[in-house]
């Protein structure tokens, strides 16, 4: 009776663990996607989608990672006792496959992320974290000046910010790669200037603020609303000199930046001008003061990240080490 | 007569000739060395009714199906035979993937799964053939000749195949071949001789590198979103340019290439790495020389292999090189805007915007060049987009087949999917289309040309 009850219990675990199952979900998957390729124009986007959303392909996607690990498992007693180079190649090669499979499911099913705009200043709390984190320095990276010739970058070193924990810990957090702080990684995701704007009505003063806006690089246009005034700004930067309709390349000083702005109220330009000069319209003026920056900030938490890390790892090394042996397999020395 | 074949018709037949020939000679001497000459009438059924099928598709004016969609099923029996012939593999070599082998064995499944195999194989190909000619009979408004063609094109095919094999009797190619390397053989086939626009694209190598690129590009854009590497904008532009080579085609073809031989080089492990079973003899002599024969046999076995390991290298190349990773790149013709419409004629002198190419127009705005593009979709509507997405600086695109590829980062878009916006795709534009003419608005193009790169 206890046998029976032994063989039932095993029978899973001999099932999973057969080739023969893990190849027939293989070779399923493969049909899967083939059909996909083939029959739609976003074949990944839509299989992506299915691992994520529907239960019947995580279920798949789940027996084939157990059935994976489990021949991985096996695998290990039947090859350990042979050719040791072939071993590591074959295990490196092996496992950072379904490192990197693990990592993609966890990673698209529960990835947790959040992404906000901040500056000089702002706290910044996750949605999943008790914690908050204060930006206390920002450090864009670009550059003073900026020629557009198409070839020009425009960043002097990547953005980079300093945030401090609780206990006044402090990070530097870049674009890549992410900082982990807690259980929660960090990263830029994007980066700009945040003109200081003034709102004047007849002469007095009534709004003031920074506006990020995305006007990097140099060329491309931005709007703002200031509320509850019926008008939309739209901002460019402007070139630091004008050649005269030569075909000189236009350079922009973005330590000092200038505002290109039109002022439109509906459809119609009421306003436009440059931010050297005063920009009035009906009974209110438009200034600008001392720009500062922003940055768009991800933090995202997510198990997979490691896991996929490690089994890229593994891949990149292990494919050249198992490459190498069917090389030496194939020389002629050989018996 | 002879000043009125149609050449490409006979080509067309040629191809589809030298095929079926060729399947055949390998499977014929597959069954004679295996003893089972029997099954060669189940094959002789299959492609009999594939070719009637076939050829009934010439009946009809108007095809019931459309090229594409044919186009389809022959890419999915191709990957059906290269999915199966690994399967094989494995069976072959000791993993029970059939748990129901010994119903499997009878004669009656077998002669079925011959004749199946046979349908599965050859009804697509000669019906992709069939609606092939039929467009091509429209085109030069002559059916009797384009079908008199395509049956020299077969009979010379058959008269070439038939001398070889009086001449050589080659069926000691059957030795070559297990079951697994017949069925890679026939994925082969498929491979090299199964496209379906004429002399344009012979054989599937193109759109297989396609799909390839595709999936590799995907894949890699996948991996950067869950290892948070930001888009390319934030970083130095020498950090993009290296992170950039992983989306370029070059590294994906190659990748793709990789992925292509895997199968092969699987079997070639399987045939000369793996250990000889210990064979059962009484003597040290005989169980060399079974040993020797065992390992003669395998070698003899790796050789197709190794072959079309060769042939997909240099046809990869060969394609790659010259037409998978060239990207049409238009110059913009330069249009003007008439009471604040940008108005472009659908067809002039010059140009026809409904040609299925990429078509490009600019003008000039506040000193910044300003670019549309226009592509007509797979469902004769057509796309009107700004040159441009909401992430890259505006480099543009380019057209590669059915693709439009973002020229900056190498991300492919499939044409048929232009008109959404968001992430890598080009912005779209509202536009009236009609009369003769595509008119956009001034203001839309200014407005949204002002938004790219800046994320909204």
């Amino acid at each position: 009776m206890n046998n029976i009850g032994y063989q039932i219990l095993k029978l899973p675990f001999t099932i999973l663990s057969s080739r023969a199952f893990l190849l027939w979900l293989a070779g399923g998957w493969l049909v899967y996607y083939v059909s996909l390729a083939i029959w739609m124009d976003e074949a990944f986007a839509f299989f992506v989608s299915g691992v994520e959303k529907t239960s019947l392909i995580q279920a798949l996607f789940i027996l084939f990672l157990v059935s994976g690990y489990l021949n991985l498992i096996r695998g290990i007693k039947v090859r350990f006792s042979g050719n040791k180079i072939g071993f590591v190649a074959w295990l490196m090669l092996s496992a950072g496959a379904m490192l990197y499979l693990t990592g993609f499911f966890l990673s698209i099913n529960v990835r947790q992320f959040d992404s906000r705009l901040a500056g000089e200043g702002d706290v910044i709390r996750p949605s999943w974290s008790s914690e908050n984190y204060r930006v206390v320095d920002l450090s864009p990276g670009i550059k003073s000046q900026y020629k557009k010739s198409g070839q020009d970058g425009l960043l002097d070193h990547e953005p980079e910010i300093t945030l401090i924990d609780g206990l006044d810990k402090a990070y530097r957090v870049g674009a890549y790669p992410p900082v982990k702080i807690g259980r929660t990684y960090f990263h830029i995701l994007n980066y700009g200037i945040a003109p200081g704007v003034e709102l004047f009505e007849n002469g007095r003063l009534i709004q003031s603020g920074y506006m990020a806006l995305r006007l990097l690089p140099p060329g491309r246009s931005d709007y703002f609303d200031i509320m509850p005034y019926p008008y939309r700004f739209l901002v460019s930067l402007a070139p630091e000199t004008d050649h005269g309709g030569t075909a000189q390349a236009p350079v922009f000083n973005l330590e000092n930046p200038r505002y290109s702005t039109r002022v439109f109220s509906g459809e119609k330009v009421i306003a436009e001008g440059d931010s050297g000069e005063a920009l009035s319209f009906d009974r209110f003026a438009l200034g600008y003061f001392r720009h500062t920056y922003w940055v768009q900030l991800e933090a995202a938490k997510d198990p997979g990240i490691p896991i996929i890390k490690y089994g890229i790892f593994l891949i990149v090394f292990g494919m050249p080490v198992y490459l190498l042996r069917l090389v030496i397999a194939l020389l002629p020395f050989r018996n | 007569m002879i000043n009125s074949i149609i050449y490409e018709a006979q080509l067309i037949g040629f191809k589809e000739g030298i095929k079926a020939g060729l399947v055949w000679l390998v499977f014929y001497s597959y069954l004679l060395s295996n003893d089972r000459k029997s099954l060669a009438k189940s094959f002789y059924t299959g492609i009999s009714l594939s070719l009637l099928l076939g050829l009934s598709f010439l009946l009809f004016p108007e095809s019931p199906v459309s090229g594409d969609f044919i186009g389809n099923i022959i890419s999915m029996s191709f990957a059906l035979f290269l999915i199966f012939s690994g399967a094989a593999l494995y069976h072959a070599s000791g993993v029970d993937l059939f748990v129901f082998r010994d119903g499997m064995r009878s004669e009656f499944v077998i002669r079925t799964l011959v004749f199946s195999l046979t349908v599965i194989f050859f009804l697509p190909d000669f019906t992709g053939s069939a609606v092939y000619l039929n467009e091509l009979a429209e085109l030069k408004e002559n059916t009797f000749m384009t079908a008199v063609s395509a049956a020299a094109g077969i009979m010379i095919a058959a008269v070439i195949i038939f001398s070889f094999v009086r001449l050589y009797k080659p069926f000691w190619l059957g030795s070559f071949f297990a079951f697994p390397q017949l069925l890679l053989f026939l994925a082969m086939v498929k491979l090299f001789g199964s496209g379906i626009k004429g002399i344009s694209e012979l054989s599937l190598i193109p759109s297989v590198q396609r799909g390839f690129i595709k999936f590799i590009h995907d894949l890699v854009h996948q991996t950067f979103v869950m290892l948070m590497v930001p888009d390319h904008p934030l970083l130095k532009k020498t950090t993009w340019d290296f992170i950039g080579t992983f989306f370029g085609p070059g590294f994906a073809s190659i990748a793709s290439l990789f992925i292509l031989l895997a199968l092969p080089a699987l079997f070639i492990n399987h045939t000369l790495f793996r250990p000889l079973p210990e064979p059962p003899a009484r003597t040290n002599i005989a169980r060399r020389k079974t040993r020797a024969l065992m390992l003669s046999d395998r070698r003899k076995k790796a050789v197709p292999v190794i072959f079309f390991m060769v042939f997909i290298i240099s046809a990869w190349f060969s394609y790659g090189g010259e037409k998978v990773l060239q990207v049409y790149d238009p110059e913009p013709r330069p249009v003007v805007a008439d009471n604040g419409v940008i108005v472009i004629p659908l067809k002039d002198p010059v140009t026809d915007v409904m040609d299925g190419r990429l078509h490009k127009f600019s003008f000039v705005h506040e000193g910044e060049e300003v670019r549309v593009m226009v592509i007509k979709k797979a469902d004769n509507s057509l796309s009107v987009c700004l040159d441009a997405c909401e992430i890259c600086p505006p480099s543009g695109y380019g057209q590669r087949d059915d693709h439009v590829v973002c020229l900056y980062c190498s991300t492919p878009i499939p044409v048929n999917t232009l008109g959404r916006a968001g992430g890598c795709n080009p912005v779209p534009l509202a536009a009236d289309i009609g009369d003769g003419f595509i008119r956009i608005e001034l203001k839309e193009i200014i407005k949204k040309w002002g938004f790219v790169n800046s994320g909204r």
